[in-house]
């Protein structure tokens, strides 16, 4: 176990470093000026020297590496152009909105996947089966941001249940905050709960198929609880393994429909620091997404080897 | 029920490219015919699905986001199945230490869903569909990387590679000649899903103003555009999210049909991502 874990945390460290390389490679080494790019095409020669010497692009390429790796431990993602503030607390700040979101996003993505999965399961080949595999081909079809608007039009404009979008801040009015997100959070777990869906019906059509399951039914134990305890959490393994994956989907997602519903979170802060060329918030930005779906992935991937004994022993399937 | 879903996907994923071709030789309207008088009006004899708020031929935007969606999703997907099969190959066919060190690559460009690297490219490039189109080929990188080096792996180990193997040709050569051929089918499969997803990506991220730009048309762009218009022309908002679920729909059904047709122990390695 313990050999295992050594070998996933070492596995994480590489992933960091080389994430952190690629960001700092595209924004760094390819061809173009970042301080052209920010001061835009009317900059004087001086200003541009003054911005250059700022962002540290006059020293050598590996120094600067060193520079950004050395900050990136320390937590420093270096100070915003046009907000004037330090990254790490404006990303802070946007972060009240987009994990909530997100971890809303997952809860209820395993709250329609797994039981939908489990019915499925239970009832192959029969008319809730196929009903279930019918909406989630559905599900995935659908584009999250074109469900918000359709969610934005029906609960937000036709019926006025819920928010069609902004976003109050949680201090100000914490019902609030919460209700505006909910349409976004479902917007975005129906993709991922249909991909969860197809996945737990299969694990549990392996599971059900298995000797030990047989045996139970044979011996007279209930419908009920031969599903759910005896079969679902030996299925459970593979949808772990998938739920680490769609984590960064939906951190992708939230992208996207924090745009949707207008909702102040990393997404928009991301998408306006492109679009004003402020290169220290969007590297600093997706330096964090990065590393968050990230250490999301690895803790479930740790709860995964906890649970299967058989990957302590083969690593992974 | 299976055979139907093949059919239906296939018919859909044919509607596609069919209007996708047509609207390179015919469309109603020309795609930058603006009519400010005729601004957002709703379905008609004239404009059968209604005009945007330019006046311009929703079917025509249409027709015209079609090709834009399928370009797009072929080369996207293309680049990215090229680079990966690649990568998934070499990896499986080496072991070792370079297998080691390819598959960890591959799950650091996991982290980078197509929305985030098309964030990063475009931050420094600026917006345009070449850009989102290299930030989806990006994401497909590791996805076909992955799924090549499963069932790669696999293809190894079965008596028709092992015989080559034991003739005394190069790695190489059998990976040429007889594991990529075992696996082409995985590979067709996983294509037909990645197509989607891509087109899904497309469309989100026209959506944010970071993929097509105006005027070029596209179903993602024209969502943003119709959300404008929300509260007073509902239906704008309705033909781009159809087009792009009907097209996606088609991949994803195709990709099950044939997925279902293939060797039970291969059939496991395709994934089934969501974006």
């Amino acid at each position: 176990m313990t050999r295992y874990l050594a070998g996933r945390v070492f596995a994480l460290a590489v992933t960091f470093v080389l994430a952190a390389l690629a960001v700092f490679a595209v924004l760094d080494l390819l061809p173009g000026d970042p301080a052209r790019v920010m001061l835009g095409i009317g900059a004087t020669d001086d200003a541009l020297a003054a911005l250059r010497h700022d962002l540290g692009l006059d020293r050598p390429a590996h120094v600067r590496l060193l520079g950004w790796l050395g900050d990136l431990a320390r937590g420093d993602l270096g100070v915003s152009h046009t907000y004037g503030m330090p990254v790490g607390s404006l990303v802070l700040d946007r972060l009240a909105v987009t994990a909530p979101l997100a971890l809303l996003a997952l809860a209820l993505t395993v709250a329609l996947g797994v039981p939908a999965g489990v019915a499925a399961a239970a009832r192959r080949g029969r008319a809730a089966d196929l009903a279930i595999l019918a909406v989630s081909q559905i599900g995935l079809a659908v584009p999250g941001f074109w469900l918000g608007i359709l969610l934005i039009l029906a609960f937000g404009v036709g019926l006025g249940w819920l928010p069609a979008g902004g976003f109050p801040g949680w201090r100000e009015d914490p019902a609030g905050a919460l209700a505006a997100l909910v349409l976004p959070a479902f917007a975005l777990a129906l993709a991922q709960g249909a991909v969860l869906a197809r996945i737990t019906r299969a694990a549990m059509l392996e599971t059900l198929n298995e000797d030990y399951t047989r045996m139970a039914l044979a011996k007279g134990m209930g419908r009920a609880r031969l599903l759910w305890r005896h079969a679902l959490p030996n299925a459970l393994v593979p949808v772990l393994a998938l739920i680490g994956l769609q984590v960064t989907f939906l951190i992708a997602g939230a992208i996207v429909l924090e745009t949707v519903f207008t909702l102040p979170g990393l997404g928009r802060l991301v998408l306006q620091a492109v679009t004003q060329r402020d290169l220290v918030v969007v590297r600093g930005v997706i330096m964090v997404l990065v590393v968050g779906a990230v250490l999301i992935a690895f803790t479930v991937d740790a709860l995964h080897a906890l649970l299967d004994p058989r990957l302590r022993a083969e690593g992974r399937p | 029920m299976r055979r139907g879903g093949l059919a239906l996907g296939l018919g859909l994923i044919g509607a596609i490219v069919a209007m996708a071709a047509l609207s390179l030789v015919w469309t109603p309207y020309p795609v930058d015919a603006i009519d400010v008088a005729g601004r957002l009006a709703g379905p008609s004899a004239t404009h059968w699905l209604g005009t945007d708020h330019f006046g311009r031929d929703i079917l025509t935007l249409i027709l015209a986001g079609a090709r834009t969606a399928v370009v797009v999703g072929l080369i996207a997907v293309g680049a990215g199945m090229a680079v990966g099969v690649a990568v998934g190959a070499a990896a499986a066919g080496a072991g070792g230490v370079l297998d080691e060190a390819l598959m960890r690559l591959s799950d650091a460009a996991f982290a980078f869903p197509a929305v985030v690297s098309a964030l990063l490219i475009t931050s420094l490039f600026g917006a345009g569909t070449l850009n989102a189109m290299i930030a989806i080929a990006i994401f497909n990188v590791p996805v076909f990387a992955r799924t090549t080096r499963s069932a790669a792996r696999q293809a190894w180990r079965r008596d028709h590679v092992r015989a080559a193997v034991a003739l005394g040709k190069s790695r190489l050569a059998v990976t040429r000649d007889h594991v990529l051929p075992t696996i082409a089918g995985v590979l067709v499969v996983q294509g037909a899903l990645q197509f989607g997803l891509a087109i899904l990506a497309e469309a989100a991220l026209s959506y944010l103003g970071i993929g097509a730009q105006p005027p070029e048309p596209s179903w993602g762009r024209m969502l943003n555009d119709a959300q404008t218009y929300l509260f007073g022309q509902p239906w704008l908002a309705l033909y781009p999210g159809l087009a792009i679920s009907l097209a996606v729909l088609g991949c994803n059904l195709v990709g099950d049909g044939l997925r279902d047709g293939l060797d039970p122990r291969l059939r496991r390695v395709v994934r089934r991502l969501a974006t």
